[in-house]
């Protein structure tokens, strides 16, 4: 599907991914992308995550639709890959590298790299372009790994857990040079990650996976509109157990929550307090639950 | 070449130049070093001029025959080079085809590095031939060798040798692209794998059935290759025998010619069109296997 017919940078349909006859890491997702959003991937290891995203560079034959940019990932991937940025794992920097070095390899084989953005980038780190990967912590990989791939002038960004390494501060500054210096409502992200509760604030979209199937692909204003999160006493547990709701918690001061996909039963709706249901408790909610193994998303 | 392509090549040169340099130039700054206190034996019955020749022609063919077989044991290797630290998928996740990774990473191991030894072995053959003259007839024997003669007569033979890495390595791609093929399936055990095939089969085939086929097969490559380097070197002996008969200085330029013309007739050859045919083959097979590497 081109994209001048659409503002979708990924459209897929039906897509399944499998490793050999029997394994299967996706089944059956449909979704797409339009430019302009930051797209949470959220899933429990194994769930497919990394799976997905090799599809979408044409790492990894799939059956049914997809198209990426407007291209087919596998038959088209090497133009695939000069208009997007990709890191599959912040530790796979060749080791015998200096970061001048790879920044001159990135110039002849990436056409929208910019050796200048690289080094600007490169200036928020402790890393200087003579140092030597191998001589690198794990964390200062990952620092300039990030900082070459944002040095690609690229319609989209996948990103499969980018932070990992990273302290607290490394991980604020690269979220918010995605956010300031990348993100310009007409490029997308899509990032996968473990640490929910941080990247809330980023994603515009969120995209979750359980073993292989997609259980969850809506917008974050959207989240409110469809799912009800009520707080109430601790002695009302029974009554909205009994209601079954996607996921029932325990919060600070002694007071329980619960989340309904939809509107609660009315007898409960006054009975607590509605609430915003954060990511982490979604996820919980929709991931590893057996009751929903035959619900879609 | 696109871009892409130089870059691949320029990854290959920033990985290893430190063991290709090492490689080329530690054989002859040894040599030196021993130079003056080793004995040189075998040649002082030439004269300075041979000796420079010798010299010269010595350190270009050890030159290259070290760093040769230096690649030729590398290769297999290369097939699976970048899985073990992952760096596999930094190089996946840029735009480079795969055939462009591996016919980079193949040109430059095979063929240029090669090519490159040759050329830095004979920068250096100056120094040695250098070192040798005096070592066997004091300065007086270098200050007689009329060098730029000795060099106008080695040159002919230098691009005949260059000529002839290139179609040996025409003859010999079939060899190095089967143990690349089976190292990056087998791993390890695909050398060992090759050669217990090769070796099973051609005996089964030739004690058994009495069919010799695996071992002419292999004899017209390396035969085929040797020619390719250097189809008359008997001539190029005879040649310099007359030289230090007469003094006067040979002309290697229509020796050259010939040889090669002699190398270039035996490119018409069905063993080399069938070898090239299985080199692509493995080719083909080597860009499958990292096509679905994940």
């Amino acid at each position: 599907m081109s994209t001048t017919a659409t503002a979708n940078l990924i459209e897929a349909k039906d897509l399944t991914l499998r490793y050999g006859r029997s394994k299967v890491a996706l089944e059956r997702a449909s979704f797409s992308i339009p430019k302009g959003r930051v797209v949470g991937l959220l899933g429990h290891n194994g769930a497919g995550k990394t799976s997905l995203m090799k599809a979408l560079v044409g790492l990894l034959p799939g059956e049914g639709e997809l198209s990426v940019l407007g291209l087919d990932p596998r038959r088209q991937r090497g133009a695939l890959l000069e208009q997007l940025c990709y890191i599959p794992d912040v530790a796979v920097l060749p080791r015998w590298a200096k970061v001048s070095e790879l920044m001159t390899l990135m110039s002849g084989l990436q056409p929208r790299f910019s050796a200048q953005r690289a080094r600007d980038l490169l200036k928020r780190t402790s890393v200087a372009e003579g140092d030597r990967v191998k001589n690198l912590s794990k964390g200062m990989v990952v620092q300039v790994h990030l900082a070459l791939i944002a040095a690609i002038d690229a319609r989209l960004m996948i990103l499969d857990e980018p932070t990992l390494g990273l302290d607290v501060i490394s991980r604020k500054g690269f979220y918010e040079m995605l956010i300031d210096e990348w993100c310009d409502g007409e490029r997308s992200v899509l990032i996968s990650t473990h640490q929910v509760e941080e990247v809330e604030s980023l994603l515009s979209d969120v995209m979750m996976l359980d073993e292989g199937r997609l259980v969850l692909n809506i917008s974050l204003e959207d989240i409110d509109q469809r799912f009800t999160a009520l707080s109430h006493d601790a002695t009302l547990a029974d009554e909205f157990a009994a209601a079954h709701p996607l996921l029932r918690y325990r919060q600070s001061g002694g007071r329980s929550a619960v989340i309904f996909d939809g509107a609660p039963p009315a007898a409960l709706a006054g009975m607590g307090e509605r609430i915003r249901p954060s990511l982490v408790d979604l996820f919980m909610a929709l991931t590893r639950n057996p009751a929903l193994h035959s619900k879609s998303a | 070449m696109s871009t892409r392509f130089n870059t691949l090549i320029l990854r290959e040169w920033m990985q290893h130049k430190r063991g290709w340099l090492i490689t080329m130039l530690a054989p002859p700054a040894i040599f030196l070093a021993l130079l003056p206190f080793g004995q040189v034996e075998g040649i002082s019955e030439h004269g300075p001029l041979g000796v420079a020749l010798l010299g010269l022609l010595i350190c270009t063919a050890a030159v290259f025959g070290i760093s040769y077989a230096a690649a030729l044991f590398q290769l297999p290797g290369l097939a699976r080079r970048d899985q073990q630290d992952r760096s596999i998928e930094f190089w996946l996740s840029l735009p480079a085809s795969h055939s462009e990774s591996i016919g980079a990473t193949v040109l430059m191991h095979a063929l240029l590095v090669p090519l490159a030894a040759a050329l830095v072995g004979f920068a250096f053959g100056g120094l040695i031939a250098s070192g040798l003259v005096i070592k066997t007839g004091g300065l007086s024997s270098w200050a007689a060798v009329p060098w730029f003669s000795a060099i106008g007569i080695a040159i002919p033979v230098l691009l005949r040798g260059l000529l002839g890495i290139v179609l040996m390595s025409l003859w010999l791609a079939p060899l190095m692209l089967i143990v690349m093929t089976a190292s990056a399936w087998l791993k390890r055990w695909g050398v060992p794998a090759v050669g217990i095939a090769v070796g099973v089969s051609g005996l089964v085939l030739d004690k058994i059935y009495g069919l010799r086929i695996v071992w002419e097969v292999l004899g017209a490559q390396f035969e085929g290759a040797g020619n390719a380097l250097l189809a008359s070197p008997e001539s190029l002996g005879q040649q310099m025998q007359q030289m230090e008969r007469t003094g006067t200085p040979l002309s290697t330029l229509a020796w050259a010619r010939e040889d090669a013309q002699l190398a270039l007739q035996s490119l018409a050859s069905p063993h080399l069109i069938g070898g090239l045919l299985v080199a692509a083959g493995c080719f083909a097979l080597l860009v499958y296997k990292r096509n679905h590497n994940h």
